[in-house]
Formats: structure tokens, sequence, C-alpha cells
């Protein structure tokens, strides 16, 4: 439905979308490296045929007036528009505003171009810096070399600043091929929208694996992405307003991913995005709070897609799982409602973010990644140590928590296997922590174990990390009972005693005492009668002997003498 | 052999660019100046207006995109054309050895 038009106006964009159609037809090629080209040429060729010819032919069907336009020469014709209306809307109180806005600041040496020729002057800037060689990080596009660089910055201001919106649409489409664009945008004041709206242009999937010419493009797209990437950070609702734009999480995933080979954008900056936009954007206004779950449900959704078959990398995945961490009340909430996983807001309504298959290929994508997967396995000990006797609710979203991860780690591919077989094992446990706590009213948490037992637990290149962070985090962590670090401390050595690489030149005796060890510890525990005493005797010859064996002197540094016997000599059940 | 393809190669960059510049020229993607409120309103002219916008887009960036080809094929020319005179080259210091 039209509402309102000018007739004379009108006539004029039939004549010249003919014209243009005319000219679209001349337009051909035999190459096959121009199908794609020219199948886009014949798209906009339906455009003009069908949407524009035909809308306007439908209103001159009805109105005399618009026919007799059109058959005046309308080329004198535009001095006065007329407007017509059909209803109640009247004219658009900024009509003109669209084609003549006002303009912000002086006339530059750019200001008699188009707006295509505009795009073209900063392409040929691009090439200029090019040029000059491989860019500095300081000055990327040689602003301070060019001398027109200053005027094309005034020229931009002058018509984004006069609501060109044509202008605004062409500089958000360019800086998919032109990341001059990106750069002058992030850096030159342009207002938080524009900056998003190129932003997500520059990153978008197609924009990825477009060839951009010049001997130093994937540098100089890298450079743009970056600042404009450090002017989101600045706000943390702009960034969080940035990660849900569609199409941006995916290309930014995969961007370090070494199979690309662009250039890279610092692992560091895109940690501080994610998780500055999903926690620091909810903790500084928690009415974003829902905003931050759908833009998780993004993530969410991103993880299912092929091209992140193998996790989301280091830049996402770490900081993903400290998300996840700081959401983890809501996820625990959600972990036992069935099917659907819905994150409710405070003072909000839930927001979906994905269903139980999804949210499990989520988590199996962040733990991929060593990082990713110690920082899960200290929310684990977190949770655990949270539980208290008489919280039931708390046990079975505990437990829905991790059945979530256990089939994360079920659902994973064959490379994954040696790495999950060990988180299976933590998870295992955990779980096993639960319900013998619930049997005995959880007498025993074993904070301080649990934790040593995950970090363990969390294998190579994850381990240091993890236990910097927990022992960070968890300097004050309460005693922890005998018994469970008992459980944990069996566990982990003989996990450890099975990993040949940590183990450290040790003879075959040696290795053989220390799993007879292991075996006469896990008969005590199975008979279910030996006392706590007897278990740590028994543990105690079991750590002298894997001294010899294993590296890893927080583990085997353990007395467990020295800790807190709260549970005294009491029998143990059967686990 | 080598010399040949390097001038397809070259022929081939040559006529994507005139079709870029072709693209590029076409008053096709200079309508958006005659729409606008200035000249209708409504939901009609509104989504004819977006999904001329759209496809204006997906006409310039086809003609950057040929631009891009037709530059990866002139890179490719050159690298042929390299290899030729190198073996060339090599052939002449065979014969006059």
């Amino acid at each position: 439905m039209i509402v309102g038009y000018d007739p004379a106006r009108l006539a004029r964009l039939r004549s010249e979308t003919v014209r243009a159609l005319d000219h679209l037809h001349s337009i051909r090629s035999d190459d096959p490296a121009a199908g794609d080209a020219l199948a886009r040429v014949r798209a906009l060729q339906r455009v003009l045929d069908s949407d524009l010819r035909g809308a306007v032919d439908a209103i001159s069907a009805t109105d005399p007036l618009v026919r007799s336009a059109l058959r005046t020469d309308l080329s004198g014709s535009l001095a006065a528009p007329r407007r017509h209306s059909t209803g109640g809307g009247g004219p658009h109180p900024g009509g003109e505003q669209f084609l003549h806005g006002d303009l912000i600041g002086p006339p530059t040496r750019f200001s008699s171009l188009t707006t295509l020729e505009l795009m073209r002057r900063l392409d040929q800037m691009l090439l200029e810096s090019d040029r000059l060689g491989s860019p500095d990080a300081s000055d990327p596009f040689g602003a301070s070399s060019s001398a027109e660089y200053a005027d094309m910055v005034a020229e931009l201001r002058r018509r984004v600043g006069g609501n060109d919106t044509d202008m605004r649409a062409m500089l958000v489409d360019h800086a998919a091929t032109n990341p001059l664009v990106g750069y002058i945008v992030a850096t030159e004041g342009f207002s938080d929208e524009l900056v998003v709206a190129v932003a997500a242009s520059s990153l978008s999937t197609s924009a990825k694996f477009l060839r951009v010419p010049g001997h130093h493009a994937d540098a100089h797209r890298a450079m743009a992405i970056t600042a404009l990437l450090e002017r989101i950070l600045d706000d943390p609702a702009l960034a969080l307003d940035f990660l849900d734009q569609p199409g941006v999480i995916e290309p930014l995933a995969t961007w370090n991913d070494d199979a690309f080979s662009f250039e890279r954008i610092d692992d560091s900056l895109l940690a501080d995005l994610v998780v500055t936009a999903l926690v620091a954007a909810p903790s500084i206004d928690t009415s974003l709070e829902s905003d931050a779950y759908r833009v998780l449900g993004r993530f969410v959704t991103a993880a299912q897609d092929d091209h992140l078959d193998l996790g989301f990398g280091p830049s996402f995945s770490a900081p993903l799982a400290v998300v996840l961490a700081a959401h983890a009340p809501a996820f625990l909430v959600s972990a036992t409602n069935g099917n659907s996983v819905t994150l409710v807001p405070r003072g909000g309504d839930g927001v979906r973010i994905g269903d139980r298959s999804e949210l499990v290929h989520f988590l199996g994508a962040l733990m991929h990644d060593p990082i990713g997967l110690s920082v899960m396995t200290s929310i684990l000990h977190d949770l655990a140590a949270d539980i208290t006797p008489d919280d039931e609710a708390r046990h079975q979203q505990f437990g829905a928590f991790s059945l979530l991860l256990r089939e994360a780690v079920d659902a994973e591919n064959d490379d994954f296997v040696a790495r999950a077989d060990q988180l299976v094992r933590v998870i295992d446990i955990g779980g096993g922590l639960v319900d013998f706590a619930a049997d005995q009213a959880l007498s025993y948490t074993g904070a301080g174990a649990f934790t040593r037992f995950l970090v363990g637990a969390g294998i190579d290149a994850g381990v240091d990390a993890a236990a910097d962070r927990v022992s960070a985090s968890h300097i004050d962590a309460p005693p922890f009972d005998a018994l469970a670090a008992l459980v944990l401390r069996l566990e982990s050595i003989r996990q450890l005693l099975d990993d040949a690489e940590i183990r450290h030149g040790s003879t075959d005796l040696e290795f053989d005492l220390a799993r007879r060890a292991v075996t006469a510890v896990d008969h005590l525990f199975t008979t279910g009668t030996a006392t706590i005493g007897e278990l740590e005797t028994a543990m105690t010859t079991l750590v002298e002997h894997a001294r010899h064996v294993i590296v890893i002197p927080e583990l085997v540094g353990f007395d467990p003498r020295h800790s807190d016997p709260a549970g005294g000599d009491r029998a143990v059940g059967t686990r | 052999m080598s010399r040949q393809q390097a001038a397809d190669y070259r022929r081939r960059a040559t006529h994507l660019r005139s079709v870029a510049a072709q693209i590029d020229d076409a008053p096709a993607l200079r309508l958006a100046t005659h729409t606008g409120p200035s000249t209708w309103l409504g939901p009609r002219a509104d989504a004819s207006e977006f999904a001329l916008r759209a496809s204006i887009w997906g006409a310039v960036s086809a003609a950057g995109e040929l631009r891009s080809t037709a530059w990866v094929f002139e890179q490719r020319a050159a690298e042929l054309e390299a290899a030729a005179l190198a073996a060339e080259a090599a052939h002449a210091a065979r014969v006059a050895a």
C-alpha cells in the first residue's frame, strides 16, 4: 500500500528505472568467474522490474495524475514537488532531508563527489596506503603521511552528521571490502550506532572470505577490526549490542583458526569482548541481563555450526566458560527444567537459549580447549562446595548439570576421547560425591581436595592456568573432609599413574609398587569396612610410592595426615 | 604453454574488470536518489526500497569481487610468465653449454 506520493517524482522514478533496466540488460559475460556477479546483476534487474516498476505501475493504474506525468517530459518538473495522500499520513516531515540533509561542517575537496565516487576515492586511498609497505599499528593506513586523510574524515563526518542515510548505508556496506572505512569510523569519533553497524559488516561471514586487493590487505583488515573492537570495548553495553548483531559470532570465533591463516586478532581482545558483553554489561545494568542471555543463546546456536566442530578456540572458550560460571545459578536451574534451556533474568521473562542437545553441543565446544575445560571443572568445584546437607534442590541441580557435562563429553568426537575420559572421571566422582552426600547427610564436602583433584584432572596445558586460578580464588577454602579427600586423592593418583606422559623416568618396579598401592587402597574402600585411620595409612603408603612415579608436586605433595579429620574414625560405606 | 595460459588469465582479468566497470556505471546503482519519502510513502514503498538497496549492494559487492578475481588472475599470469621466463633461461643455458 502506498499512502502518499509525488506524481512527478514517481514518473521520474519510472523512467529512470526503465533506463537502468536497459543498461543492466547490456551487461553480459561468458566467463564462468563472472557467473556469481552476473547472478547478482540479474537479481537487481528482477527487483527493478517487478518491485520498483511494478509498484509505480500499480499507482499509475489508479491515478490519472501519474499517468499524465508519465506522458510529460519530466526533465524539468522537479522544482516544486507536490504530494498526494491516499490516507491520513500526509507528507513526511523529513521528506527532503533524505536527499538534501543539512550537511555538518564546511565543504571539503571531496564535497562535489557522489557517494559512490567517494567510496572509490576511499578505495584508492586504501591502495595508496598499501603501497607504503607493511602497516604500522600506530598508523596502519598512513594517515599522517596523507594529504587527503583529514579531508576525507571531514567529508564523511559532514555527510553522516547531516543524516545522509544513503551515506551511512554505503559506509556500512563498503566496510566489508575496505578496512579503511572501519578504521576511520572507529578512530574518528563516529556514533556508537555506526561503529556497531560497520564492525558487524567488517566481520560478516561474507566479508571474512572476500578478497581485499593489496599486499597488506589482511593486516589492514585485522588492524581495522582491532580498532573497532577497542572502540566497542569502551562501553560494555555497546559490546553486548555488537555481539547481538546477526552473523558476527561465527566469523569472530573462528577468525584465529590456523586453518584460515588470516592475520590474527589479539586473543585477549576477543576474550575481553565476550566477558565485557556477557558479564560486565549485565552486572553494571541488570536490565541488560535478558539481552546477555539472548546473546549467550547466539553462542549456543553458533556452536551447532560445522565450522566449530573443533570447539570455540582459545579466544572464546575460556571467556565463555567464565561467562558460564558467572551465570551458573541460572544454568543450574535451567538444567533441571526438561528439554528447553531457558535462563530467567532478574525481574524479567525467561530467555530460551536453546534446547538441551544444543546446550550439550555448546558445552562440548567449550571443553575442546584446555583452559575452557579447566574453568569448567572449577565451576563443578564451586557448585559442589556450595551444597549444604539439606538442600535437595541443589543436589538435583548439580546432578543435572553434571549430567549435561557428561553428555557434552560423550557427544564430542574421537579426537577428544583422551581428554574426555579424564573429565568423565571427574564428573562421575562429582556426581558420586553428591549421591554419597545424599546418603550420608553430606558430611563430606571436600572442597580443597576436590579442587586439587579437578586441577589434577585438568590435564596438560590447562593444569598451570587452572592451578593459578584456583589457588588464587580458593586460598581460604574451608577445611575438607578427610574421607572425601582420600577418595579424590585415590582417583587422581590412579589416573595419573595411567598417564605415561607424566611419569618421570620411574622404573617398572616403582610403577608396579605404586599400582599395587592403588589396588590396596581401592580394596579398602570397596569393602566398606575400613576406618578413616586405616585408609589414611594406606593412602600415605600410596603417596610415598606415587612420589617416585608422578611429577606433579601439587598432587603428590598432599599429606593426608595434615588434613582435618572432621569425620573421625568412621566406617566407610560403599560408594 | 605457460605464456599462453598467462595471456588467457590477463585477457580474462581485463574482461572481468570491464564487467565490473559496467556494473559500477549502471544507472541502477543511483536509482535510490529517485526514491525516498520525497517520492512516495508507505509499506510497499518501504519494501521496494529495501529490496532495491539490498540488490544494489549485491551488485556493488559483485563488482568488487570481480576486481578481486581479476587481481588474482593477474597474479597467476605474472607467476606463469615468471616460470616461463625461468624455463626459457634454463633452456638457453643448456643450449649454450
